[in-house]
């Protein structure tokens, strides 16, 4: 019998809530205290330029790593119950190679365009648009391809397969678009994959909060057909989980929290894969009517520790998202799983 | 009217210590008939005094190019410019796996862009017989060139074609300072490659004097110092004229994706910015390459300066600058309107020159951010890389 801690949900809300404070109130540069809570409650601060640091650039970051978190988690936990897959991921379903060519794309074009060229003139001037657009319509799009194709597919394994065959032939394209173009596009492609909770701001928050919450809450619904599918195919369907259909609804929502995250924040690594483990280890239980918010809260805590420690206070120097999510996230997973390695709920 | 004379004085000095030594050289530096063991083959000696990244030495039938670093983080190569019609020399132990090139060369292979400015200055563009990517060549005459079929592209889409190359046999191939799995084929065929890593020269004055180099490589040495003293005395020139002005606050770089990179003091365009009498975060940084910084950092430390030098080329007006990154609208110099962009001089096939050209001519660069960052220095001045983003 595995122990149920729902009481672990309102302690990871209210850590997740605390985790706000220290990522608005550090940064590069030191703001005094009294000052962070003034513009928080809307007051004036000492220095005027502290409403614009807090306002538009700490806010706006720890907002969308909560929300990255949280989607990035929630995605992974669909994707490995569905394929029945511990080492599945948000982006197995090619939805991280379909951003990138559609962000090489738009960099291909829009830099061409500034070297003179008409050819893609007119999308310079979409600027941030432009990219988050471009990263969308190609992850969706590669979405729609393997959705499409799983209407001829019946067994998960090949659906898993197929996937990861259109992300190749995705990559294989962006590999094209690099070469063919100017070498500096390389450069910004490179920059745009190391991922970043900096680039959102508060317009774009208008559009990637919606995003995610609409793709939460359809996963928060899947809760039984998902416990049904941990113990395979045959027993769902002997359950009357229409599996076919239940495959769709994650699929799409699974795409649509990953391709949002992907298209403001960039292929964010290691918190789709690692969270959901993490989780099960906390809550001591696979069924996911608490897993998937546990999941979620656990996601977005994850995602503020790293974007706090990615703009380490008092150094002027920004590490690479990418770097923090991996480098110090793997190890501590790792651990984690060898201490708990007796545990039956690890999968 | 004392700042011209002042000028005008520098320039004469830095003309009068031309850096050409030795007697006139043989007429049409053509190729030895009659060797004569005894003979200077090489009577104008030409050697950096600004770059740091490649060094020549002298010997009676052949000169010694040695590039320091031919690629980021690569070692030393020497390359052995032997007059054509010379027997094979004696060499020294350490030049022994050293390639040989016959100079002048007669037909050149530039995987750069940045290479082609120094040929046309020479004059030696006769020589040039291809080139990476033509649609990225801009000048006028090498596109006459290439439009006539005289220079072949051997580096379209960054894939070296070695196979052609090694058909055409062209004297010399210079590298565009990055290293290639073709290059060792290459030489092993018989081309030899010259490591060709200007960029690698932090101060801009060190980088256009590569062209010393090509010189000897074209038999052109005389021309090649002529040219370089003149842009180092307009540059100096320039320099003195804004050394004693208040320097202007300027903000360098843009957000790509949450980071923002801002030159430090002595890279390219730290020293430039500095010469120009700007003033930075960074301006005291040692360094050669780049803070990477995030929005906060630059804000608070930049953010109320006048000018911004964006890197991003093709912003029209300021709505595109904002579409960028909405935040951009808290930066002073979005609200003065002094943004520029390098991508005044666009080539006929989308070649941006000031690649091509600013190399060789940081004078030019250095004139235009005067202008820009004291426009009461440089009354009527005419902008050749700069633009300014429309309000």
């Amino acid at each position: 019998m595995t122990p149920r801690r729902a009481w672990l949900l309102p302690v990871l809300g209210a850590v997740a809530g605390l985790l706000l404070v220290p990522a608005v109130a550090l940064g590069p540069i030191s703001i005094p205290f009294g000052d962070t809570i003034a513009v928080l409650v809307g007051g004036e601060p000492s220095d005027p330029r502290w409403t614009v640091l807090i306002g538009t650039v700490r806010l706006s970051r720890a907002i969308t790593a909560v929300l990255a978190g949280a989607a990035l988690g929630v995605a992974g936990l669909t994707m490995q119950t569905l394929f029945r897959n511990p080492l599945a991921d948000p982006y197995i379903l090619g939805v991280s190679s379909g951003a990138s060519l559609g962000v090489a794309l738009f960099l291909a074009t829009t830099t061409a365009a500034a070297f003179g060229a008409t050819f893609g003139t007119g999308l310079v001037g979409l600027g941030r648009v432009g990219a988050v657009g471009a990263a969308a319509a190609g992850a969706f799009l590669v979405l729609a391809i393997v959705l499409a194709l799983s209407r001829w597919v019946r067994s998960a394994v090949t659906l898993l397969i197929v996937g990861v065959m259109v992300g190749a032939v995705t990559s294989a394209v962006v590999s094209l678009v690099l070469v063919w173009t100017d070498p500096r596009i390389a450069q910004q492609y490179v920059v745009w994959g190391l991922g970043s909770f900096d680039a959102t701001s508060g317009r774009d928050l208008q559009i990637f909060a919606p995003i995610v919450l609409a793709g939460l809450l359809v996963a928060g619904a899947l809760g039984k057909p998902l416990n049904a599918l941990l113990l395979g195919q045959g027993y769902a369907t002997s359950m009357g989980v229409e599996v076919r259909r239940t495959r769709l609804v994650v699929m799409v929502a699974a795409g649509l929290l990953a391709g949002g995250v992907t298209a403001f924040c960039g292929p964010v690594a290691f918190i789709g894969i690692a969270i959901p483990h993490l989780a099960r280890l906390l809550v001591g239980t696979s069924d996911h009517r608490l897993l998937l918010p546990a999941t979620a809260l656990v996601g977005a805590i994850t995602a503020l520790l790293c974007a706090i420690a990615s703009h380490p206070p008092g150094t002027e120097t920004v590490i690479p998202l990418n770097v923090m999510t991996s480098l110090v996230g793997a190890p501590v997973v790792i651990a984690v799983l060898l201490r708990a390695r007796r545990s039956e709920v690890v999968t | 009217m004392a700042r011209g004379l002042l000028a005008a004085l520098l320039l004469l000095t830095t003309a009068c210590s031309a850096s050409v030594a030795g007697p006139a050289a043989p007429a049409g530096h053509g190729c030895i008939t009659a060797f004569d063991a005894a003979t200077d083959y090489f009577p104008v000696k030409v050697e950096p005094t600004h770059a740091t990244n490649f060094s020549l030495t002298y010997h009676r039938s052949y000169a010694v190019l040695t590039v320091r670093q031919p690629y980021p983080g690569g070692a030393p190569e020497s390359y052995v410019l032997l007059r054509c019609g010379a027997p094979a020399p004696d060499l020294p132990a350490e030049l022994a796996d050293a390639q040989v090139v016959p100079v002048p060369v007669t037909s050149l292979y530039a995987q750069s862009t940045t290479q082609l400015q120094l040929i046309a200055d020479i004059g030696a563009l006769d020589v040039l017989t291809g080139v990476g990517t033509p649609d990225f060549a801009s000048g006028p005459e090498v596109r006459a060139k290439i439009d006539a079929g005289e220079v072949r592209g051997f580096a379209v889409n960054g894939q070296i074609e070695a196979e052609q190359i090694i058909a055409d046999r062209p004297d010399v191939l210079l590298s565009q300072g990055t290293d290639d799995p073709t290059f060792p084929v290459l030489r092993n065929a018989g081309v030899p490659v010259i490591g060709w890593a200007e960029y690698l020269d932090s101060s801009p004055l060190g980088q256009a004097e590569w062209i010393k180099a090509m010189g000897v490589l074209t038999g052109h040495e005389r021309e090649a110092a002529a040219v370089f003293d003149e842009i180092v005395a307009r540059y100096e020139a320039q320099r003195a004229e804004v050394a004693g002005l208040p320097p202007t606050p300027v903000l360098l770089g843009q957000l790509h994706q949450g980071s923002w990179g801002v030159p430090a003091g002595n890279s390219t365009t730290g020293t430039l910015v500095r010469d120009a009498g700007g003033i930075w975060s960074e301006a005291e940084n040692p360094s050669a390459g780049r803070v990477d910084k995030d929005f906060e950092s630059v804000f608070v430390r930049d953010g109320a300066a006048p000018v911004w030098l964006l890197t991003r080329h093709g912003v029209r007006t300021m709505a595109d600058v904002l579409a960028e990154d909405a935040r951009y609208g808290e930066l002073a110099a979005v609200g003065t309107g002094r943004v520029w962009v390098l991508d005044r001089w666009i080539g006929p096939t989308g070649g941006n020159v000031f690649y091509e050209r600013g190399v060789l001519h940081p004078e030019e660069i250095l004139a235009d951010l005067v202008a820009v960052l004291h426009p009461e220095a440089a009354p009527g001045h005419e902008f050749v890389y700069y633009r300014q983003v429309g309000t």
